[in-house]
């Protein structure tokens, strides 16, 4: 067997890659595993309970077999061995998996990688928020990595492919059973759009409680930085920032009201050190690029009342604050609100209120 | 001997000669009911024996038979004791005049002679004189709603003996007065816009909607003052016509809830039942085939509160109506279509917490959860409603502020002034208020200039518009353009109907 067929035959023995690096260590190396196998007590001994299967699989043709079975569903394995494995990825804090099934575009890996992640019940803030700092990401050239989960997940690969931008997904389980059902769609369109989805367990492994958590180091593991655009107290976005701490990298959080349940953890986040950004824009500056300023809407068509209201809007102001605070009649407020809207000088937040757009 | 006496049945909310021939003859004593009785009918009996009596008269001891003419229609109500005792007076030949056979004769009997309460005597009333009976006799009861017909001479009662005696000639009896008919509000209600404050769009989309009886939806948190706005809705509807009114009052007539003194529905009903509703009170039915809350509401609002609550198949039977104006309920034997020509009025949250968009809670909803929850409006209903709009909570400030806002009359004004243009517009085409307009009145009524074309179009790209929102924003800007007074839809009568599509820009993941 080559060397990355044994690394890959590690994986499939059920291993977890702890045990995995101890049989390495142990052997002496990866080419010496075959031998040690034979000839080694001890080696036995740790590989226990996995020894009569190891046993059973020591042979190229069940290797052979493997990939055939993989290449039929059109998944990918990459080992350490690959030129495009990731060095970050190589530190002993993250723990790297000796081989990940994939499928897409291996060489996103070597672009520079951002990873926003987040709670999975986003509130309408966090949407807007993500969609931002996502969009002015992707077009500063950054590649968006993400965990492919309902909410900020989502959002955040749906908004790098709506803008041409490039995105990761890891997997929290095997690419045959994607987490959540609903996200099927998107999975294809992250492929049909020159996209990368990884995932460090075999094709038929459901998702676990313990599958979320362990793949979040991958997450943070393969990315300069990780941004936290909102999270809850618990919530598993931070354990991706602690691995991201443990690892060296970036963390970015998204401040949000005190009396948001879903802000406590990114507010907690900041309190402890975390680099509190503004926009898109801040996390740019950290890594050395800077961007114009960004210039609202000319106002110069508008007349008296809707500039008015436009000025208002900077902030987001409900209807009956609207006629409240400029006297306008409600019917006149209705076509000036729409005429806005229309001409994309504002835009509806939720039922009632309205802000202006950005260019 | 045989005497045949004339009546009136009903079916639905229309009207059908009954023919009752009554037969004495000897043999067993007894009365025999043929003809389709129904089981009030076949009670009738006791009723009529002891009203006979106890009026002084004598109950003969010999086989009665009482035909129910045509003989293949169920029989119902309790409107036939009358004919039948004085059918069994004129056979035992205790009454002698002919011209018993002159009139239409309905009322029911109580044990004491005395005459009780019709339901239904408007729609018989005005099928009789459609089909050329000019006199009717019915109980005294049921004389205010008698008294709004021309060309027909109602004769009332107190009991069983005044009628025999009139009959007869001892009694003189005049027919009942004319009444004019006189539909201006009649104020009971104690609601009033003036009380409520802020809630700008829903105030202003209450006025069109009444205006031009759009159906309308309001979406917002619990406490927002949703079912406070609904409640002020009766307070600024138009008035009736006096054909509108005559069908909503033979409606409540049949369902027996009409007003002993009034005689007529003055003010368009406004009809609200609860959630726990069966689909049988909603839309009508039972066996005798009532009508339901929906016929109730004809010519009127019928109010939803917390339309998610109804269940799916409740409010599946708002299709037909919502499309035809009536509702048709279909028994083994036949079927009975009643009217149900309403503006409807709902109420719903924007997510399952009810907080979603709000400032003052948060919203503990998933995305998921919010789309699933909004998904339950099922398309076909949603279509159906010309309007929608958020309302949100008020702050503290505004409901502790002592101004009061517009009051009801003020916008009952405009209302009415817009509703007489409709009237003038639609003369004579049978319909009454834009909402009901036809593809061909669309293109004569709401033609649109180039600019207004424009906005329209890009509407439907820019803020996700669905085809057929269009003829609904049509409608509404019909409407607004209407209670500015202009003859043309401009710009900006478009433009703010398309305020009113809420629920189309709702775009959640």
């Amino acid at each position: 067997m080559t060397e990355s067929e044994i690394l890959y035959w590690l994986s499939i023995s059920g291993l977890t890659v702890r045990r995995q690096a101890q049989i390495i260590l142990r052997a002496g190396g990866i080419k010496q595993i075959e031998q040690s196998f034979c000839k080694d007590e001890e080696f036995k001994k740790l590989c226990s309970d996995k020894y009569p299967i190891m046993k059973r699989a020591l042979s190229s043709d069940f290797i052979k077999e493997n990939l055939r079975k993989l290449k039929n569903d059109e998944i990918n394995v990459a080992t350490q061995l690959n030129p495009l494995y990731p060095e970050r990825l190589k530190q002993s804090e993250v723990c790297a998996p000796f081989a990940f099934y994939y499928k897409g575009n291996l060489e996103l890996l070597n672009t520079d990688c951002i990873a926003v992640v987040g709670t999975r019940s986003v509130s309408s803030y966090g949407k807007r928020m993500t969609e931002k700092f996502t969009q002015t990401l992707v077009e500063n050239g950054f590649t968006i990595v993400s965990g492919l989960a309902t909410g900020v997940d989502g959002i955040s690969h749906e908004v790098a492919l709506d803008n041409h931008g490039k995105t990761i997904a890891v997997l929290g389980s095997g690419h045959n059973y994607v987490n959540p059902v609903s996200h099927a769609e998107l999975y294809k369109r992250i492929l049909d759009n020159d996209g990368l989805i990884i995932s460090e367990y075999k094709p038929d492994v459901t998702a676990t409680k313990y599958t979320f958590p362990e793949r979040n180091r991958i997450i943070s593991g393969i990315s300069k930085g990780v941004l936290v655009v909102e999270a809850g107290e618990k919530s598993g976005a931070l354990i991706t920032a602690n691995f991201a701490l443990e690892q060296g990298r970036d963390v970015f959080a998204i401040p949000g009201n005190l009396d948001s349940s879903r802000s406590v953890g990114t507010n907690n986040l900041i309190y402890s050190g975390a680099n509190l950004v503004r926009s898109g824009e801040d996390i740019c500056a950290h890594y050395g690029i800077t961007i114009d300023k960004k210039k609202n809407k000319n106002t110069n068509e508008l007349d008296d009342n809707e500039k008015t209201v436009y000025e208002l809007l900077k902030d987001e102001t409900s209807f009956d604050d609207l006629v409240e605070q400029t006297g306008i009649m409600p019917q006149d407020l209705s076509v000036i609100l729409v005429k806005l809207e229309m001409d994309g000088y504002i835009k509806r937040t939720s039922m009632d209120n309205y802000l202006i757009t950005e260019n | 001997m045989l005497a045949k006496i004339s009546s009136f049945g009903l079916q639905g909310i229309k009207g059908y000669k009954v023919e009752l021939e009554i037969d004495v003859n000897a043999g067993l004593p007894g009365i025999e009911i043929v003809g389709l009785p129904d089981a009030s009918i076949k009670e009738s009996k006791e009723r009529v024996r002891s009203a006979v009596k106890n009026s002084g008269y004598m109950f003969p001891t010999k086989k009665i038979t009482v035909n129910f003419a045509p003989a293949d229609i169920k029989k119902e109500g309790s409107m036939y004791d009358l004919p039948v005792a004085l059918g069994i007076l004129y056979a035992t030949e205790q009454i002698k005049a002919k011209n018993i056979f002159d009139y239409i004769i309905v009322g029911e009997l109580a044990l004491d002679g005395k005459l009780r309460r019709v339901k239904g005597l408007l729609p018989i009333l005005i099928s009789a004189l459609g089909g050329g009976y000019k006199k009717v006799i019915i109980p005294s009861a049921n004389a205010s709603e008698a008294s709004y017909l021309s060309d027909v001479e109602v004769y009332a009662f107190d009991e069983l003996r005044d009628v025999v005696e009139f009959l007869e000639g001892s009694k003189m009896s005049l027919p009942i007065q004319k009444r004019n008919l006189d539909l201006e509000y009649h104020s009971k209600y104690k609601e009033d816009l003036k009380y409520v404050k802020g809630q700008y769009v829903a105030k202003r989309a209450l006025e069109i909607a009444v205006a031009g009886n759009h159906n309308l939806i309001m979406i917002g948190p619990p406490g927002a003052g949703k079912t406070m706005l609904a409640r002020c809705i009766p307070t600024i509807m138009p008035d009736m016509t006096v054909p509108e009114a005559l069908e909503t009052t033979k409606i409540h007539s049949v369902a027996g809830i009409l007003s002993e003194s009034d005689g007529i529905v003055y003010n368009r009903p406004f009809r609200s039942p609860h959630h726990t509703i069966s689909a049988v009170a909603l839309t009508g039915g039972g066996s005798s085939v009532k009508p339901g809350e929906m016929s109730l509401a004809h010519n009127g609002v019928l109010f939803l509160d917390e339309l998610l609550e109804y269940p799916r198949n409740v409010l599946e039977n708002l299709r037909q109506p919502l499309e035809d104006g009536v509702i048709t309920i279909a028994r083994a034997i036949r079927s009975v279509e009643y009217p149900a020509n309403f503006m409807l009025v709902s109420s719903m949250n924007p997510c399952p917490c009810g907080y979603y968009g709000s400032k003052t809670h948060e919203c503990t909803c998933t995305p998921v959860q919010i789309s699933k929850y909004l998904s339950k409006l099922s398309g076909p209903l949603m279509d159906r409603i010309d309007l929608h709009i958020s309302v949100s909570n008020v702050t503290y400030d505004d409901l502790a502020s002592k101004s009061l806002s517009e009051p009801s009359s003020c916008v009952r004004e405009r209302v009415n002034n817009a509703r007489q243009i409709q009237l003038k517009r639609f003369e004579g085409s049978g319909i009454f208020s834009n909402s009901k307009m036809s593809g061909e009145m669309l293109k004569k009524y709401c033609v649109l200039d180039t600019e207004s074309e424009k906005i329209i179009k890009d509407a439907f790209s820019k803020l996700n518009l669905s085809a057929r929102a269009y003829t609904r924003i049509l409608k509404v800007a019909r409407t607004i353009a209407d209670l500015a007074g202009e003859e043309n839809i401009s710009v900006n009568h478009v433009r703010e109907a398309l305020q009113y599509r809420s629920l189309d820009r709702e775009n959640i993941r």
